[in-house]
């Protein structure tokens, strides 16, 4: 064991936590039932202030060689935030102030602990728009760039590497260093910032982000538009996006999922008719403007054999059907034993859930799915009684397979985590690993940050 | 020495040259002559037709441990294409073919010595749109992505960077790499392509890119608004971002300089009023649309004191415009010691007018200016005169060191290169560089790849 006293010194005996039975929240995090991780035995939870405080932890970790785990809200799915080795839990969550939001170059500089809820309502408060929403309203900014969040809003403006323009990082050797800013071009060296992104807290540990905010725009209207069949809807996709319409998000859902999930949530799911779904949420310069695009929307669509358009204009309406789609995944939680994040270009989509009802018959199991359609980025849902028999890796594997034979890849936005790594070979090559991997060294020579997740 | 009968096995002697007067133009780039650096005395310029043959002139490099300078179209503003020690330069002029426009996907998969001009080209044929539009249309798609190119039309989706989903790659080593693909979402492993974005040719040569495209606006729309004084016009910009409309691009020039540009190609400036002017490009989901938003800018600028605003519809008025104010650079070329390229917080830009103001007054010239000003990036033009008084150097620096003390940076969009290492220092700590050393000992162990360029 290590040196509690010594970080007792650096953040205050208050806020370090030793005993197993005050941390357990802090050992775990949202992945599926399926995977999860058995956290290490000895390990101690500390919770600084500030960068300083992280950078001395970290001076401390390396003097040491003590494995530590950067841990934001703990929303991730791949048990990036699982400390399995004895060590140093870091959590970000003092790091808590939205520091400014800037009217004038639509931005918000805040500190990494502060939640996308908090985010939301300080942008909001200023009358501005911070387009993306990669689910949980509890994940924490720095997690949030450092896993490169996707989620449903992505369509229009991308996900979260977009919008981030500045970071200041602790390096694993301790070193606090800023990059980028309130710039919204920047070609000054390699771009380290870009490398951060993305990187699951193994090449630092962001404590502060400058993220690029739009003003509101008028909208957003949210379109139910049902299809009778899978592949008609999957085909307007595109259809939708050719014609110069591009929403903030089109999601694909099969209805019996989303009447499934508004039972177990006690509500009703507003569309009656098709088998399947689109999702379509619209925003535009002025109200014309949407109504215009809702209209083409609706037009493609019937186009392409949709049976009912529901329009809904209304906050609580729209609300009402992103809560039952967002909150999909808790009606199975029971019986789930893990999701997969496979992204495949957007017009293979169709093509893979075939595969995915193909292997689902084959296995004689069920495996519901939702889809960003736009982004071409799904979720099918792999069944704990699957696991049971053994086969959750087989199909799991073949999966991937023909994800990778369409273009894609096995990660579209949870990432690679702890629970992924096995598989990583499958889209990554030797060499690409190797530069990983030195990356990995060159940033963090003694390994000591959140060793064993995203590459191996 | 240069093993040229090794090379010409690989890539056919026809496709070797040696003799110095065919190789003039491969040797220099854009660069101002009173900027640019010289190119060494033995240096054998090779044109490969695959990766493959890159593949192999690379193995060959490391073996002799000969500098190898990667070169697109020579479009570069840094001499970031200069080949300043005696070495291989690879041309990339037979990569030239257009693969695919996936009109299902919105990609575009091109070799990397496809030109801009072809590109927009094969695009338009397809009834799609490329946004970014980042000047001279010589330019190359490799070089454009190495180079992180931005130019005037990334206000609203963003710099080359965001439009880019996959790579191929020879690595300074000679393997072949592809990354990513032709996905929107993708989160495995560490970002390697990201790292490639804007690496200026040190860490390997792109081969082949996939990019993003959209759909053709159905209405766009190009309004020139004419200011009697440039700060009006400048302090007008973060107006315009913040009014909820938001433009493919905000350009600002000085009235002498683009009736310069016009002149230089023959054409006439549509407007004669004012001394300064705004470009706004305008695109939207129908004809309506654009007329609002046209509308709104149009009150914006009125507000800030415009004393003109012309709109242009017909495409071929708003092609000229866009051309004249593309090839202001090679109007101002000749007048001109040396451009720079600084970019700062938008709302900062009347502060870093006003700092170009008393730094002109202070050396007693004028410094005539245009910018990307919805993206805060100023291209301030120094005039010969100050080499002949010997003071080009001192107004460079206080221009950058104001920049600076804005929150910018000393390239936004045009890079590091070969000239711009001296000015790192303004704003990189010793550890990013040190980390940045380390990527490029990494990706090559032997520093043939474009030495001297990009980092210290």
């Amino acid at each position: 064991m290590f040196d509690v006293e010594k970080l007792k010194s650096i953040v205050g005996a208050d806020w370090v936590v030793t005993e197993r039975d005050q941390m357990e929240s802090y050992l775990i995090d949202e992945t599926y039932t399926g995977l999860v991780m058995t956290p290490a035995d000895n390990v101690v939870v500390v919770k600084p202030a500030d960068a300083a405080e992280i950078s001395r932890i970290l001076q401390f970790a390396n003097d040491y060689a003590i494995p530590v785990y950067p841990r934001g809200g703990g929303t991730g799915v791949c048990a990036g935030a699982i400390p399995t080795m004895d060590g140093i839990v870091i959590s970000l969550e003092r790091l808590d102030k939205v520091i400014e939001v800037d009217k004038e170059n639509l931005m918000v500089v805040a500190e990494a602990g502060v939640t996308l809820a908090q985010l939301l309502q300080a942008v909001e408060a200023q009358d501005l728009l911070f387009p993306p929403h990669p689910g949980d309203e509890g994940a924490q900014l720095g997690g949030l760039v450092a896993c490169n969040a996707g989620g449903t809003r992505a369509v229009k403006y991308g996900v979260v590497r977009n919008y981030v323009k500045g970071l200041q990082v602790v390096l694993p050797t301790g070193e606090i260093v800023e990059m980028g800013g309130k710039l919204l071009k920047n070609n000054t060296g390699l771009d380290l910032m870009h490398l951060m992104i993305d990187s699951e807290g193994i090449l630092g540990i962001i404590t502060q982000v400058i993220l690029r905010l739009y003003p509101k725009f008028a909208g957003p209207a949210t379109l139910v538009v049902s299809f009778d069949d899978r592949w008609s809807a999957i085909r307007a996709v595109p259809k939708i996006l050719q014609a110069g319409v591009i929403p903030m998000a089109i999601e694909y859902v099969d209805r019996d999922l989303m009447e499934d999930t508004a039972r177990y949530l006690g509500t009703n799911w507003p569309a009656t008719v098709g088998k399947c779904h689109l999702i379509v949420i619209i925003t535009g310069t002025n109200e014309d403007d949407v109504y215009e695009q809702c209209q083409q929307v609706s037009d493609i669509c019937e186009a392409n054999g949709s049976v009912g358009t529901l329009i809904a204009e209304s906050r609580e309406e729209q609300a009402h059907i992103l809560h039952i789609r967002s909150e999909e995944s808790m009606t199975y939680k029971a019986d789930l034993s893990e999701i997969l994040d496979v992204t495949v270009p957007p017009a293979a989509v169709g093509e893979m859930m075939d595969e995915v009802d193909k292997l689902a018959a084959e296995y004689k199991t069920r495996i519901p799915m939702v889809a960003h359609a736009g982004d071409g980025n799904f979720h099918p849902h792999l069944m704990l009684e699957l696991k049971q028999r053994g086969l959750s890796t087989e199909v799991k594997r073949k999966l991937y397979a023909k994800a990778i034979a369409l273009g894609g890849v096995i990660s579209g936005e949870h990432g690679i985590g702890k629970t992924r790594l096995g598989e990583l070979d499958m889209c990554i090559d030797p060499k690409s690993l190797e530069l990983m991997r030195g990356l990995k060294r060159l940033f963090d020579p003694n390994g000591i940050l959140s060793p064993g997740s995203a590459i191996n | 020495m240069i093993d040229v009968d090794g090379l010409k096995a690989i890539v056919g002697s026809d496709w070797v040259l040696t003799e110095r007067q065919q190789m003039r133009t491969y040797l220099y780039d854009e660069t101002t002559p009173d900027q640019r650096l010289e190119p060494a005395e033995h240096v054998v310029v090779v044109k490969p037709a695959t990766a493959e043959e890159i593949s192999r002139i690379l193995k060959l490099a490391n073996r002799d441990k000969t500098p190898v300078y990667p070169r697109g179209a020579g479009t570069g503003l840094v001499c970031g294409a200069v080949p300043t020690q005696d070495g291989i330069v690879i041309s990339m002029e037979r990569f030239d073919k257009v693969e695919e426009v996936d009109k299902e996907n919105l990609m575009i998969v091109a070799e990397a010595g496809v030109t801009l001009a072809q590109l927009l080209e094969a695009v338009d044929e397809a009834d799609l749109l490329f946004p970014p539009h980042p000047g001279d249309e010589g330019a190359q798609v490799g070089g454009m992505i190495a180079a992180n190119a931005g130019g005037s039309r990334a206000v609203k989706y963003g710099v080359v960077r965001q439009y880019v989903k996959g790579l191929e790659v020879v690595l300074p080593t000679g393997e072949i790499t592809v990354m990513g693909g032709k996905l929107l979402k993708n989160n495995t492993g560490l970002d390697l392509m990201q790292l490639m974005i804007d690496s200026e040719g040190i860490l390997g040569i792109i081969t082949k890119a996939t990019m993003r495209l959209y759909p053709k606006f159905a209405g766009t729309a190009t309004l020139v608004v004419s200011f009697e004084d440039r700060h009006q016009a400048i302090n007008t910009v973060p107006k315009i971002l913040q009014s909820g409309v938001i433009p493919m691009a905000i350009e600002y020039v000085d009235h002498d300089v683009i009736t310069m540009s016009a002149e230089h190609l023959g054409l006439k400036w549509p407007a004669d009023k004012g001394t300064a002017h705004l470009i706004l490009i305008l695109a939207g989901a129908n004809e309506d649309d654009v007329y609002f938003q046209a509308e709104t800018m149009s009150e914006v600028c009125q507000k800030g004191g415009a004393v003109d605003v012309l709109i242009a519809e017909r495409a071929q008025e708003q092609a000229d415009i866009l051309k004249i104010r593309s090839e202001i650079y090679s109007a101002m070329k000749p007048i001109i010691a040396g451009d720079s390229d600084i970019t700062i917080p938008p709302a900062s830009l009347g502060k870093m007018l006003d700092a170009l103001d008393d730094i002109a007054k202070k050396y007693d010239t004028k410094i005539a200016t245009i910018a990307h000003a919805g993206d805060g990036n100023f291209h301030p033009y120094l005039l010969k005169e100050l080499v002949q008084r010997g003071t080009v150097e001192a107004v460079k620096e206080e221009i950058y060191k104001a920049a600076v003390g804005l929150g910018g940076v000393v390239t936004g969009e045009h890079g590091v290169g070969k000239i711009r290492l001296k000015y790192l220092e303004y704003l990189m700590d010793p550890k990013q560089e040190e980390l940045m050393r380390g990527i490029k000992q990494l990706f090559d162990p032997n520093n043939i790849l474009n030495p001297g360029t990009a980092i210290r």
